[in-house]
C-alpha cells in the first residue's frame, strides 16, 4: 500500500529543457520509507525540484508524503520565492503532522535561460553542485517541515554555468552501510559528483560504487533518492579538435521487453528535423532499436530497475546516438557472424542478428566499455557519404 | 508508443496458402506465426505467402522466426514468397540474404502466380 501511494505521486514524466539534461531515480527499500521528489512547471519556464524525506516508514510516511508533495505543489504555483514556499507548506503541516515526524525537504527553482537556481532547505542533505573548479555544497539554513510553525527558511542562488552539474539525493545514499559497517558517506558522493559527469550518467556512476560499497547480497536499507540537473556545455570539443557537438537529448528506457520502440520513436522524433532522408532515418531507427534491445538484454538481464541510457549528440555534419547499460564488464557480445545459410543447416542458432544489423544499418558503430558502462555508439551522417563521394567525383569531372 | 501483436490470418489462393500478418514482427509474434505456419502447410499447398501488407515494425527478433518458417519450408520443400515489403525492410532482407531464399513479389497476385519481380 505504502509503495501504492509512494509512486503514484512521483513524477511519470520529466520534461525536457533544450541545453538541459535532468534525471531522476528512486528506488524503494523492502520496507518503504519517506522518500520524494518532484518536478514542478513554472510559470514563465521556470522548474521547481524537490527532493524530500519524511521521517518514519511504510504507510503513515506514504500519505504524509502525498500531503507534502500536494501543498508544496499548490505553494510553487502561487508564491516566487522558495524560502516562502517552504514557509507556507510548514504551516500547512504543522497543525496535522503525527507526533514525532517530520520533513527534511529542499525545493529549488531553476529559470533555464540563466542558470540561475535558487533554492531554501528544511534540513534536507545537502546538494552538491560539479563546477569548473570542483564539487561543492549548497547551504541553506531551514528547520525541518511540520516541527514548529513560524519557522524562516533562509534563500541561496548560484548560477549553474555550462557543463555544471547538479545533484539532490536522499540519505539512503550516503547512509548506506558495507558489510563491515561503515556508511558511504557524504565525501565520497561529493567526490563522485567531481569526477563523474553529471545527468543519468552521473546516477549511473553513483549506483555503480554504491552496488560496489554495499556488496552484492546486501538488502537496500533504506530509499534512494536522486535527481540530477546538468546544463549542456554550450560547444564541447570532439575528438578531433575542431567540430562540435551538441547534446540534444538524454533519457532512460527501462529494460523491459518491447521499449526498443520506446527508444527508436524518440531517437526518430529528435532527429527528424536535422533531414536525414527517409531511408536513412529508417535505418538508424532499427539500429537504435536493436542496440537498445541489446542492451535491456546482454547488459541489463531485462531488469526493470536497471534501465539504458539514450543519448542524441549531433555535430555539423552527422548525429551521434549512444546507448549504454549496465554491462561494462561483460565479454565481448554477439560475436558470431551470422550466416543464414548456416542457420537453415540447423548449424547457428535462428538468432543473432542485431549486432549485424547495427553495423549494416549505420556508417560507424562504435563500442566502448570503462568496466560498469557499456556504450554502443551509433554515428550517421546526415547525408550518406557515397552520395557525397559521388557528387565530389561529379563535380571534378 | 504504436506498438501491437502481430495477429495472423491464413487463406488459400490458387493452390497457395497467403499468411496475413498483422502488426509487429517480434518475440510475442512466435506462437501466432507458428499456430499461422502449421495451419498453412496443412495439406501441402504448393507455396505459402507471406503478406506484409499490414506488417508493422519487424526486428532481428522476427528476422528469426522468419527463418524459422524457412528451415521449416525448406524441410517439407514448400517454397516461401513474400509481398508487401516497405523499401527499408526489403533491403533488410537482402542484406541477410533471406532474399536469396525467399522470393520477393510486389503484390499478391504475383507472389501466389510465383512469378519473379524481375520476370514480368
Amino acid at each position: 500500500m505504502a509503495k501504492l501511494i509512494q509512486q503514484n505521486f512521483l513524477p511519470k514524466q520529466l520534461p525536457e529543457l533544450a541545453g538541459w539534461q535532468l534525471a531522476a531515480y528512486y528506488r524503494p527499500a523492502r520496507e518503504v520509507g519517506g522518500d520524494f521528489y518532484d518536478v514542478i512547471p513554472l510559470s514563465d519556464g521556470r522548474i521547481g525540484l524537490v527532493i524530500g524525506d519524511v521521517t518514519d516508514k511504510g504507510v503513515p510516511a506514504a500519505l504524509v508524503m502525498a500531503a507534502t508533495r500536494s501543498v508544496l505543489r499548490a505553494s510553487a504555483q502561487r508564491l516566487v520565492d522558495p524560502g516562502v514556499v517552504l514557509e507556507r507548506v510548514n504551516e500547512h503541516l504543522c497543525p496535522d503532522m503525527p507526533e514525532k515526524m517530520f520533513v527534511t525537504c529542499l525545493y529549488g527553482v531553476l529559470d533555464p535561460v540563466s542558470g540561475r537556481f535558487w533554492f531554501a532547505n528544511a534540513g534536507h542533505d545537502l546538494p552538491y553542485v560539479k563546477t569548473a573548479d570542483g564539487s561543492i555544497e549548497l547551504r541553506a539554513r531551514g528547520m525541518p517541515l511540520g516541527l514548529m510553525p513560524g519557522m524562516c527558511y533562509e534563500e541561496k542562488e548560484m548560477v549553474l554555468a555550462p557543463g555544471d552539474s547538479l545533484l539532490l539525493h536522499s540519505d539512503g545514499v550516503v547512509e548506506a552501510h558495507d558489510p563491515e559497517g561503515a556508511m558511504f558517506g557524504f565525501p565520497r558522493l561529493k567526490d563522485a559528483v567531481a569526477r563523474y559527469p553529471g545527468g543519468g550518467e552521473l546516477i549511473d556512476r553513483v549506483l555503480t560504487e554504491l552496488h560496489e560499497h554495499t556488496g552484492p547480497d546486501s538488502e537496500q536499507e533504506d530509499d534512494i533518492t536522486m535527481v540530477t540537473l546538468a546544463r549542456s556545455p554550450s560547444a564541447a570539443h570532439a575528438t578531433n579538435g575542431v567540430a562540435t557537438t551538441h547534446q540534444l537529448v538524454e533519457f532512460e528506457v527501462p529494460s523491459a521487453e518491447g521499449n526498443e520502440r520506446l527508444a527508436l520513436e524518440r531517437v526518430s522524433s529528435i532527429v527528424t528535423p536535422l533531414g536525414l532522408d527517409e531511408a536513412r532515418l529508417k535505418r538508424l531507427e532499427t539500429a537504435v532499436g536493436e542496440a537498445t534491445m541489446n542492451a535491456m538484454e546482454h547488459g541489463n538481464g531485462y531488469h526493470v530497475d536497471k534501465p539504458v541510457t539514450v543519448r542524441v549528440l549531433t555535430e555539423s555534419d552527422l548525429v551521434r546516438v549512444q546507448i549504454s547499460d549496465l554491462g561494462g564488464g561483460a565479454p565481448e557480445r554477439e560475436a558470431e557472424q551470422p550466416d543464414i545459410e548456416a542457420k537453415l543447416a540447423g548449424l547457428q542458432r535462428p538468432r543473432g542478428w542485431g549486432l549485424f544489423l547495427i553495423k549494416n544499418m549505420v556508417d560507424e558503430a562504435n563500442e566502448t566499455s570503462d568496466g560498469a558502462l557499456h556504450t554502443l555508439e551509433l554515428v550517421m551522417h546526415l547525408v550518406d557519404p557515397a552520395d557525397d563521394q559521388s557528387e565530389g567525383d561529379h563535380d571534378h569531372q | 508508443m504504436t506498438t501491437s501483436d502481430v495477429t495472423t490470418g491464413v487463406r488459400r489462393r490458387d493452390g497457395a496458402a497467403v499468411i496475413d500478418l498483422l502488426g509487429d514482427v517480434n518475440a510475442r509474434a512466435e506462437g501466432s506465426l507458428d499456430a499461422a505456419w502449421e495451419e498453412a502447410v496443412r495439406g501441402q499447398p504448393d507455396a505459402v505467402v507471406l503478406n506484409f501488407e499490414t506488417a508493422g515494425y519487424i526486428n532481428s527478433t522476427g528476422i528469426a522466426l522468419i527463418v524459422g518458417l524457412l528451415a521449416k519450408a525448406r524441410a517439407r520443400s514448400i517454397p516461401i514468397r513474400a509481398y508487401g515489403l516497405t523499401p527499408h525492410y526489403r533491403e533488410i532482407f537482402e542484406i541477410t540474404r533471406l532474399a536469396d531464399f525467399l522470393a520477393i513479389n510486389p503484390d499478391e497476385d504475383s507472389a501466389v502466380r510465383g512469378a519473379e519481380e524481375n520476370d514480368s
